[in-house]
């Protein structure tokens, strides 16, 4: 039977001790660091790294995409910046992502390829 | 008329021949803070709409826009780029007659009210881009405040536009 330490408000017990004797209902009982924030940053950074090698990926399918006006570096932060504010971002699949991606490095592609007159 | 199959959760859209020109110029000026911003600033409307895996799709009066400027300056070797950005946003064909007819009508209209667009109320692409996008239900993204006029004048229930400044 566990026992607890009445002196001390149970408020003021580890995470996992309350835990345990059901002072916190969602939290498993396995866990002494439960933190939903880092919980969504974890999400956010899963989700950034398989963005970024989705673009590497993307990258690679066609030489063409190296000549872009602008450079490889400023694309990618235009893509994640684009992506972080996606409310449906975590529910595309990799090749929803990648179609995206083609499509935004062809938009990028046409980016001063109009020479101009005179 | 297009009918995506589920249309209700993706929005659908018209890339503008504006924004497409201010592009595709290699203009020498983009040094310029301004037009670096308002470059970034257009790609990245575009990006986000992407990112919410939104249709978007582009007039053939564009394809024609950039292309006769590729041709003149006999830079080939840029035609591969164009044709990548087809393969991608797929092109809006002038396939039906009922798309001249909502153009003309517009047109006439603006005239009408005395109220032309564009230089000498010559803005063919921009009156061609509305009705190709009343046409097909289609929001165009654009940079030019005219379609403000065009929304006034031609009150389509279904006319809607975006613009990016």
């Amino acid at each position: 039977m566990k026992t607890i330490n009445i002196k001390q408000p149970l408020e003021k017990k580890s995470l996992k001790t309350r835990a345990n004797f059901g002072y916190l209902s969602n939290v498993p009982n396995n866990t002494n660091s439960y933190n939903p924030q880092r919980l969504i940053n974890k999400k956010e950074q899963k989700f950034k790294e398989r963005l970024i090698n989705l673009i590497k990926e993307v990258y690679s399918e066609d030489e063409i995409y190296q000549q872009t006006y602008n450079s490889k570096e400023e694309i990618i932060r235009r893509i994640l910046k684009a992506f972080d504010e996606s409310q449906i971002k975590y529910q595309l699949s990799d090749e929803q992502i990648k179609k995206a991606i083609r499509s935004m490095l062809a938009l990028e592609l046409i980016i001063g390829i109009a020479p101009e007159d005179g | 008329m297009l009918k995506a199959k589920n249309a209700k959760e993706r929005k659908m859209y018209l890339l503008d021949t504006n924004i497409i020109s201010f592009l595709v110029k290699e203009n020498k000026t983009r040094e310029k803070e301004e037009d670096k911003i308002k470059e970034e600033r257009i790609v990245y409307e575009v990006f986000k709409l992407k990112a919410q895996n939104a249709i978007i799709r582009i007039p053939i009066t564009s394809y024609y826009e950039i292309r006769r400027h590729i041709i003149r300056k006999n830079a080939l070797k840029q035609l591969n780029k164009l044709e990548k950005l087809c393969q991608e946003y797929e092109l809006l064909y002038l396939n039906d007659l009922e798309i001249m007819n909502i153009a003309s009508d517009i047109w006439a209209a603006l005239m009408n009210n005395g109220r032309p667009i564009g230089k000498e109320g010559n803005a063919d692409m921009d009156i061609i881009t509305a009705a190709i996008a009343i046409h097909n239900n289609l929001t165009v993204l654009t940079n030019d405040p005219d379609f403000n006029t065009i929304r006034e004048i031609y009150p389509a229930k279904q006319f809607l536009f975006k613009i990016i400044t």
